[in-house]
C-alpha cells in the first residue's frame, strides 16, 4: 500500500524513479518508518500552531526598481524575444 | 588565520600570494567551487561564501547540477552588507546539494576533505566553508544552517560555527531549502571574529519579512548558569564523551554554574524535523522545473520536460526529500504526518521556553561522533541521527554556537551552547568566556 503510494507520489513530484525503484522505495520506506514516532502525539489537529509568531507583516506599497527582462532572460534555458520559450500546454 | 592575523601579515606587496596559496593548497582540500580572479588590492577582510548564497555575477549552484550554469542577477542582502563594510568576497565554497547532507559528499561537483585528516569528511552541508577556515585559507566564511549545517562541519573541522536566531539575519538571496529553518551564520577561528561578521550581516531587512533587529541590551549578569540535559551522553561516542566531560570540568573551574535539566524526547524531535523539512523542501524545489532558469531537458511534452529535467539534474537526497515531503503533504497523510509534527514542534518550543526560565544557556555535544571517513557506508537513518543535537534547536529557531572542545593531535570535537530566541548577543558574550576557559 505504502509502496504504491510512494510510486504515485514520485510521479506527482515529477521525479522518475523507474531506474532504481527498488532501492528508492526501500530508502523512503525506512524514513517513513522512522518518522512514524510522531503518531504518538495527542492533541487537537485542527489547532495548528504559528511557530514563528509572525502575523501579517506588511510593507509600504511603493514603486521600486526591479530586475530588467534582459537580466532575467540571461539565465533562461530557451527564450525568444522578451519571452521564456516552452512547449505549448494545449 | 584570524582577521588580526590577516591584517598583520598581508600588505600591498604580498596580497597576490593570498589567492595563489589557496589555489595551490585547495587542490588537496577542495573547499572552493569558484575563486574570484580579482585581487583583493584594498586589503579588505577576505570572506568565503557558501554556494547557497546568491552572489551577483558569480556562479551560484547550491552544489547542484540543475543550477550549473546559473549566475544570479542580484546579491543576497548579506553579500551587499559585507561588501559595504570592508569585506572581500573571495569565492564560493562547496556544499551538499541544496544543503541536504552532513558530509559535503552529496555535492554534485566534488568531494571536500577535512583539513585535520584528509581521509575524513569535513561535515556538511557547509563543509566547504568550514574546511576553508580550518585550512587557513580565509579568516571567516558564511554558511547556512537548516539542521546543523554550520555547527556540525565547524565541529568536525575544529573551528567556531554560529547559527543565529531564526530571523536575526536576512535570508534574502539564500537558495531555499526549508524556509522556516534556513538561517545564514558565520564560521571563524574564534568568537571575536564570529561576532564581528555577525554584527555586519544581522538586522531587519525589508526583503525578508521574518527578519528583525536584535534587542540591544545584554544582561550584565556575572554568574552564568548552564543547563545540561539529562542523559545527553547516551549513545555518544567515547571521544566525544571524554572531550565533553573535560570541557565541563574546565568550565566548572572557570566559575560557571551547572544544573541538570530534563531533556525532551530527542527521537521524536528528529522525526519532527525529518517530516517538516522535507515538506518545505518539496515545495521549495518545485521551482526547478527546467522552465525559467537552470538546466532543461527538452521535450515536446511539458510534463515530460519537467520530469526529465528533475530526474536528470537533481541528486539522490533532494529527490528522496522531495518525495517524502510530497507524501507528507498529500491529502491522505497530511493529518498523520505534517499536522502532528507541527504540534510536536510547538511542544518542543514550549519545552525550551520553560528551560530558559531556569538557565542562561544549555550545553550539549555538537555531534554524537567525530568526523567519519570519506565513503563510509552509513544508513540514511544513521546519517540523520548524527544531526540529533543540532536539528532540535532549529525546531524552536534558537541561536546556537559550536566551539572546539578539543584541539591538537586528536580529531576535533565540538561543544554546543544554545540560548533562548533573540539572545544571540548574550550567547556570543558568554561564548567568549567559555572559549577562554576551554583554551586554558
Amino acid at each position: 500500500m505504502i509502496n504504491e503510494d510512494l510510486i504515485k507520489t514520485a510521479k506527482l513530484a515529477r521525479i522518475n524513479i523507474q531506474d532504481n525503484q527498488e532501492t528508492m522505495i526501500k530508502e523512503l520506506a525506512s524514513i517513513l518508518d522512522y518518522v512514524e514516532v510522531v503518531n504518538t502525539v495527542e492533541g487537537d489537529l485542527t489547532k495548528q500552531p504559528n511557530i514563528s509568531g509572525n502575523i501579517n507583516i506588511f510593507k509600504n506599497d511603493e514603486i521600486e526598481d526591479s530586475l530588467s527582462i534582459d537580466q532575467i532572460l540571461k539565465n533562461t534555458p530557451k527564450s525568444s524575444g522578451n519571452y521564456i520559450e516552452i512547449e505549448g500546454i494545449f | 588565520m584570524t582577521i588580526k592575523d590577516f591584517q598583520q601579515n598581508y600588505n600591498q606587496a604580498n596580497i597576490k600570494s593570498f589567492k595563489d596559496q589557496i589555489q595551490a593548497k585547495d587542490s588537496n582540500i577542495n573547499s572552493f567551487l569558484f575563486l574570484k580572479e580579482e585581487i583583493n588590492k584594498d586589503l579588505k577582510i577576505p570572506v568565503a561564501i557558501k554556494d547557497a548564497i546568491s552572489t551577483k555575477g558569480i556562479p551560484t549552484t547550491a552544489g547542484s547540477k540543475i543550477l550549473e550554469n546559473y549566475i544570479p542577477p542580484y546579491n543576497a542582502t548579506v553579500i551587499d552588507k559585507l561588501e559595504e563594510n570592508g569585506y572581500f568576497i573571495i569565492g564560493k565554497t562547496n556544499m551538499d546539494e541544496f544543503a541536504m547532507g552532513s558530509s559535503t559528499e552529496n555535492s554534485a561537483y566534488k568531494i571536500t576533505k577535512n583539513p585535520k585528516d584528509l581521509t575524513r569528511v569535513p561535515g556538511g552541508s557547509s563543509g566547504g566553508s568550514a574546511s576553508a577556515v580550518s585550512a587557513g585559507f580565509v579568516p571567516v566564511a558564511l554558511g547556512t544552517d537548516t539542521g546543523g549545517s554550520i555547527r556540525q562541519p565547524a565541529s568536525f573541522c575544529g573551528v567556531v560555527g554560529f547559527c543565529p536566531s531564526y530571523g536575526a539575519v536576512s535570508r534574502y538571496g539564500v537558495i531555499a531549502m526549508a524556509s522556516s529553518f534556513d538561517q545564514i551564520g558565520v564560521i571563524a577561528n574564534n568568537v571575536e571574529d564570529t561576532e564581528k561578521v555577525f554584527n555586519v550581516i544581522r538586522g531587519k531587512d525589508k526583503k525578508d519579512a521574518t527578519s528583525f533587529d536584535l534587542p540591544a541590551e545584554i544582561s550584565t549578569k556575572e554568574k552564568i548558569t548552564i543547563g545540561i540535559p539529562d542523559n545527553i551522553l547516551e549513545g555518544v561516542s567515547k571521544e566525544v564523551k571524554i572531550a565533553f566531560e573535560e570541557s565541563i570540568e574546565k568550565l566548572k573551574q572557570g566559575g560557571f554554574k551547572f544544573i541538570d535539566v530534563p531533556m525532551t524526547n530527542l527521537n521524536q524531535a528528529l522525526a519532527v524535523y525529518y517530516i517538516i523539512v522535507p515538506s518545505e523542501v518539496s515545495s521549495n524545489l518545485a521551482r526547478y522545473d527546467g522552465v525559467k532558469y537552470g538546466k532543461r531537458v527538452e521535450s515536446d511534452d511539458l510534463i515530460k520536460l519537467y520530469t526529465d529535467t528533475r530526474t536528470k539534474y537533481l541528486g539522490a537526497e533532494p529527490k528522496r526529500r522531495t518525495i517524502i515531503g510530497t507524501y507528507a503533504l498529500s491529502s491522505g497523510y497530511y493529518d498523520a504526518y505534517y499536522k502532528k509534527a507541527n504540534i510536536l514542534r510547538q511542544q518542543i518550543k514550549d519545552y525550551y521556553t520553560d528551560i530558559f526560565k531556569k538557565v542562561d544557556i544549555l550545553v550539549t555535544p555538537t555531534t554524537p561522533t567525530v568526523a567519519f571517513k570519506i565513503g563510509a557506508v552509513l544508513s540514511l537513518i544513521e546519517l540523520y541521527k548524527g544531526d540529533v543535537f543540532t536539528t532540535i534547536t532549529k525546531l524552536a529557531g534558537l541561536p546556537a554556537i559550536s566551539l572546539p572542545a578539543q584541539v591538537g593531535e586528536k580529531l576535533p570535537v565540538g561543544i554546543q551552547f544554545i540560548a533562548n530566541h533573540k539572545k544571540d548577543l548574550q550567547l556570543l558574550k558568554i561564548s567568549k568566556k567559555v572559549e577562554q576557559c576551554l583554551q586554558s
